[in-house]
Formats: structure tokens, sequence, C-alpha cells
């Protein structure tokens, strides 16, 4: 499990619900409407974007970022 | 960028019409087939780490560069004009995807200097680890996740599945 605070998750859920709206406003077109299960799958892959932007503002991604920014992966192994 | 390259590549596919003038067809076999491994080629410079030829740090290094992507698509025109052009665009793409890493991409190979966008630390070019904590990072999960969107709307926009 990734760490992240409790508020998190919900907070990706609201950021998805936005870009969903907004990509079906600017997308969708009259003549060729979503069904309700392409509305449901649009809205389970804008809770990717939309746990980025939720991780955004949670500190332990932030963490994360700066821990293993101090290790060198490539390093040679003796 | 890890997943993401999956969806990435298909977006590629989905452009094939408007990349090869006309030559290879949207989500086609064979453009989903062209961009799919040309988009992967350079992360196969595992292979020769894991087989333990070459250091951990040939990962991101010549096969990201601008010249292997040159050299592909040179390879590849007299074969067919279509998938040397969709080959270089997927390869071009594969290095945009990866930019935002921080291990930084050497674009003008044999010059080293590397190119990053430092958006997500990078954790090493494979295994378990190096996906996990690829995934505890914002960046990787906005980018990333922004492409499954956008190949969806481009699903849409081609009326390919879901949307045939």
């Amino acid at each position: 499990m990734i760490a992240m605070e409790k508020r998190t998750p919900l907070v990706a859920l609201f950021f998805a619900g936005i870009i969903a709206i907004l990509l079906v406003l600017v997308f969708e077109k009259d003549e060729r409407p979503f069904l309700v299960w392409h509305g449901i799958l649009l809205l389970v892959l804008c809770y990717l974007p939309g746990m980025g932007i939720a991780l955004l503002f949670d500190p332990h991604a932030k963490k994360a970022k700066e821990e293993y920014l101090k290790i060198n992966f490539y390093e040679e192994k003796k | 960028m890890q997943l993401g390259h999956v969806a990435v590549a298909l977006v590629v596919s989905s452009y094939a019409p408007e990349i090869t003038g006309g030559r290879i067809a949207a989500f086609s076999g064979e453009a989903v087939a062209v961009s799919f491994i040309a988009h992967w080629l350079p992360n196969f410079d595992v292979i020769p780490i894991w087989l333990g030829w070459a250091k951990d740090s040939f990962h991101c290094t010549w096969s990201h560069s601008f010249l292997f992507a040159i050299a592909a698509s040179v390879i590849l025109l007299p074969i067919n004009v279509g998938w040397a052009v969709l080959g270089f665009v997927s390869l071009i793409v594969h290095y945009l995807a990866d930019l935002p890493s921080s291990v930084g991409l050497p674009l003008f190979m044999p010059w080293k200097r590397r190119f990053t966008l430092n958006l997500w630390a990078d954790t090493g070019h494979s295994g378990w680890f190096a996906f996990k904590s690829t995934y505890e990072q914002a960046w990787t999960w906005l980018l990333e996740g922004s492409a499954f969107v956008f190949l969806f709307i481009r699903a849409y926009q081609c009326g390919v599945w879901p949307f045939a």
C-alpha cells in the first residue's frame, strides 16, 4: 500500500469527478453520447490523474520523492 | 514512466494516419505493433543489464538518445516508410514520456549532458521496488493517468473499442 493521508483518496475522487465532467462537456458529441458504463469507465480512469493531483497536496508523496532523490539507483554494486 | 508507456504507445498508434501520411490506419494491428515495439525499444536496454553484460548505469543512455531514434528509423526506412516514420515518432514520444524522471536523458549522446524535468525521482530500471516507489509519487499518477484518459478520448474519437 502507498502511504498517504486519509483524505487523499477522497480528494482524488473529487478531482476525478471534475476531470470526467469537463471531458464529457468538451468531447462528447450529441450524435454519439457516452453510455452509462462509458461514464463509469471514464470516472475510473480519471481517478488516476485525480490521485496525482491529490498526491501533490500529500506530504507522504513529497517526502517519498525527496528520499528517493537522495539515492543513486545506478551506482556500481561492490 | 512505467505503465503509462502502454497508453502512450496506443495513443501514438491512434495518430498513425496523420503521422504516416495515410500509409497506416489508426489503431490498426500494424499501427499498434509498430508503435508498441518502437515505443518500448529504448527500455530493452535492461536486457543486457539483466544478462550481466552491462552495468545498471547503461539504462537510459544510448537507447534514450536522438542518435538511437534516427538509427532505428534509418534501418526501417528501406523496409517500410510508414514504419520508419511511425517508429521515429514513437521513440521521440518515449523520450518525452521519460523526460520528467530525475534520472535525465542524454538526448544528444555521445554528448553526455542529461535533460530532465525532475517531476519524479527515478528509482531504478526494473523490479518491484522500482515499480512501487515510482507510484508513491504524485506526478507519475498525474501524467501516466492522464495518458490513459487521453487514450479513452482517442478511442471515442476514432470509434474503436469500447465505442465500436
